[in-house]
């Protein structure tokens, strides 16, 4: 009995293990709070259609007094949720005639309802490889984003994208990314430049028609950002001391800021600024390997503090308005939010001089640097710090934010927008 | 001793049976819940029978010792799987369902079991469930025969809706009430719905319903447009056939106004362009009732004859999204 027993015993253990082989162990089998949060419908699908949300934003035109023809409706691909770039660009859409419509997936251009003039307007179009695998599902992506833009053409709609950066900061696929660039130049009908040199600087990896291209500046970010803390009471609250000199370095890091490369001459500077500089770092983490050589390239320096994590729009004024020079280190790109947001806070801006053409009008407080010759940036940086102490340039800084302001930058976009329809 | 007197903590035991998916297999289970997640495997049949109004459920009282009730307390987690082990896909909604705790004295006073529902899909045979607390610093216990019974989805009277959880029973009551076009009962019960379960497509729903509604009391406040009547179309006798929509289908979800504002300004766009000053309806367009009515909408708005086919109500078969079809005849003659 005991043997028949022990064999029954075997077979249920192995056929329970074979059970839980088949049913339970197979995908996630355990529940987590984060799981729960985003399940819910609220999270992924908006409350009202894409379809609806068009007829709304033409409701919205029509009130304004638009006629069904001259109403036009702004596709926008795709939306970010932290950058207000987009919001500032389109801060005067609506009177000029065009209401923006935001989409992540190009399939919704097709619920677009008919009879709505419309143009289609890309900014970060290496955002379709987000879900892309390997290169056979990057290319793949190309190919349809490519035909999707084709079709769209073919309805009618003009095709217009604005160039944030020859390619992503941190691209996955670089050269499914540059074929996507160049075969996308050559399919819209318009290209938004921020910086004049964008065709040059773009040349040596896809060309630019010029025809197609027009310049509409980076705006300021006057009004955009909390701005009531005073200087004093910023430095205090980062723990500044009154002749502590601070340069900033803000925004989301990456090995593409060109961090590594100015800690590289953090000593050099120091020598210049008799040991009073202090360097902040701030923003949000990036990978995990660029994040462990910035803990290696800073531990053990007091003069450097690292400020992990996203700042939030109410705490960024304390950083610019503590800040003696901000420094955009960037060795490559073409255009600056940071630099913008920075003059606004009347801070003197290093930045490299392929980029400086993004900023129009502020060149007297803009200190360049060669992205070649990576120790010039030690030269700018002591510039912009004899700069920062004068309320002249201050006074001027502040004219200059009004002029730029998101409203003013939104409306000459959008005229030279109408005049090229 | 805490209040949730009568609950037994799982064991070692338990867990080991639920990694076989036997958990609950004897006896009914009045248990503290875990985040860990308990499992039991239930057969469903080899035989489907497709179609039919009864499904699965299980029913369990669900409690707290918290002071009031908690929002998806427990989470229950269906999959279902073919005779070979095949895992089959089902909607979000139903592979993962959140359930209220309530509090002891609402247990007391018989606030009632909520239902799993296990809606077959086709293929199954297997279906595993798996059930776990999903708050922190909270007890949750359950009180339930870990067993499936066909249940019918059956009809329940204003008061059992008015105190109902069961989402399946509630969104059942609600395709009734919009089939009937009863708007008051739509609205008491996507108002529970929202209230329960926060979920979008009810909040769309439900402005679908206040849309009609508005619609039918307010009218289409035709604004500027309106002016632009007394443009009359050159020739009155030249008339446009609409036999579609010209802005696309109405789709599932889009208020029906919206829609209409901007199907008839097409369509007094269309008839100028034509030099038409009647809009006619083709007879596929006359069963449309959103056709009719935006056919009206344009006739009033572009200062066009009335098609006569327009005014029998006897052309308008069929509601739409919300509204009866007598109602869309009414608002239609309102315009006509």
């Amino acid at each position: 009995m005991k043997g028949r027993f022990g064999v029954w015993l075997t077979y249920v253990r192995v056929s329970g293990r074979l059970f839980s082989w088949l049913f339970i162990k197979r995908g996630s089998a355990s529940f987590s709070m984060k799981q729960i949060e985003t399940d819910e419908v609220r999270h992924l699908v908006p409350a009202r259609s894409f379809a609806e949300k068009c007829l709304d934003a033409a409701e919205a035109l029509y009130a304004r007094g638009y006629a069904l023809e001259d109403a036009r409706l702004l596709a926008v691909y795709s939306h970010t949720k932290r950058n207000p770039y987009l919001s500032m660009l389109y801060a005067s859409a609506l009177e000029h005639g065009f209401a923006p419509v935001f989409f992540g997936d190009t399939s919704q251009l097709s619920t677009i309802p008919a009879g709505l003039s419309v143009l289609v307007h890309f900014h970060w179009i290496h955002r379709i490889f987000d879900k892309c695998v390997d290169a056979q599902s990057a290319n793949k992506a190309v190919d349809q984003f490519l035909a999707e833009g084709a079709r769209q053409k073919d309805l009618g709609r003009a095709l217009v994208w604005t160039l944030h950066n020859v390619t992503a900061h941190q691209s996955k696929f670089p050269q499914e990314e540059l074929r996507l660039r160049a075969d996308f130049a050559a399919l819209v009908d318009h290209i938004h430049i921020m910086n004049p040199d964008t065709a040059a600087l773009c040349a040596p990896h896809y060309a630019l028609d010029t025809t197609k291209l027009f310049h509409v500046p980076h705006p300021s970010y006057h009004g955009v950002y909390a701005d009531y803390v005073s200087a004093a009471q910023a430095r205090l609250t980062l723990g500044l001391q009154p002749n502590d000199k601070l340069f900033l370095l803000f925004g989301a890091l990456g090995a593409y800021k060109g961090v590594r490369s100015f800690l590289a001459q953090l000593d050099a500077l120091q020598k210049q600024m008799d040991g009073q500089a202090k360097f902040i770092i701030a923003g949000s983490k990036a990978d995990r390997s660029f994040m462990e050589d910035l803990y290696a390239l800073t531990a053990g320096r007091i003069d450097v503090q690292l400020h992990e994590g996203h700042i939030g729009d109410h705490t960024v004024q304390t950083y610019f308005r503590a800040a003696d020079v901000a420094v955009c280190a960037h060795l490559s790109g073409l255009n600056s939010g940071v630099a913008a947001t920075a003059l606004t806070f009347g801070c003197p801006t290093v930045i490299a001089t392929r980029m400086a053409g993004c900023i129009e009008g502020a060149d007297s407080c803009l200190f360049t640097f060669d992205a070649e010759k990576p120790e010039t940036i030690i030269g700018a940086c002591v510039a912009a710090l004899k700069a920062s102490g004068q309320a002249h340039g201050r006074q001027k800084l502040e004219k200059w934010a009004l002029e730029m302001a998101p409203a003013k930058l939104s409306t000459r976009f959008f005229t030279s927008l109408v005049d090229r329809l | 001793m805490t209040s949730l007197s009568g609950y037994r903590a799982l064991t070692r035991r338990d867990f080991r049976l639920s990694s076989l998916g036997l958990f609950g297999l004897f006896r009914p289970q009045m248990i503290l819940l875990t985040r860990r997640p308990v499992r039991r495997l239930f057969f469903l049949g080899a035989k489907q029978n497709l179609g039919a109004k009864q499904n699965n459920g299980l029913d369990m009282e669900i409690t707290t010792d918290a002071a009031e009730s908690l929002r998806g307390a427990l989470l229950a987690r269906v999959r279902f799987f073919t005779l070979l082990g095949r895992e089959i896909d089902i909607p979000a909604d139903m592979a993962e369902q959140e359930f209220f705790a309530d509090t002891t004295t609402d247990t007391t006073a018989g606030m009632g079991a909520q239902r799993l529902w296990l809606n077959r899909p086709e293929g199954a045979v297997f279906a595993l469930v798996s059930l776990a607390r999903t708050v922190s610093g909270r007890t949750v216990a359950v009180a339930a025969k870990i067993a499936l019974s066909k249940m019918l989805e059956a009809p329940m009277d204003a008061v059992s809706l008015s105190r109902c959880r069961d989402r399946a029973r509630l969104e059942t009551a609600l395709d009734t009430a919009r089939a009937c076009a009863d708007r008051q009962a739509g609205r008491t019960l996507l108002a529970r719905l929202i209230y329960l379960w926060q979920l979008d497509r009810h909040r769309q729903d439900l402005a679908v319903l206040e849309d009609a509604q508005g619609l039918l009391c307010a009218g289409l406040d035709l604004g500027s447009e309106s002016a632009a009547s007394v443009i009359n179309s050159a020739n009155q006798g030249c008339c446009f056939v609409y036999s579609a929509p010209l802005s696309g289908p109405l789709i599932d979800g889009m208020p029906l106004l919206k829609w209409l504002r901007h199907e008839a300004r097409l369509l007094v766009r269309s008839v100028r362009a034509q030099g038409a000053g009647m809009i006619k309806l083709s007879q596929c367009a006359l069963r449309q009732p959103e056709l009719r009515l935006s056919a009206s909408i344009a006739a009033k708005m572009g200062g066009f004859a009335a098609d006569s086919d327009l005014l029998i109500a006897s052309s308008s078969p069929v509601g739409l999204s919300w509204l009866s079809a007598e109602e869309i005849q009414k608002i239609t003659s309102r315009f006509g």
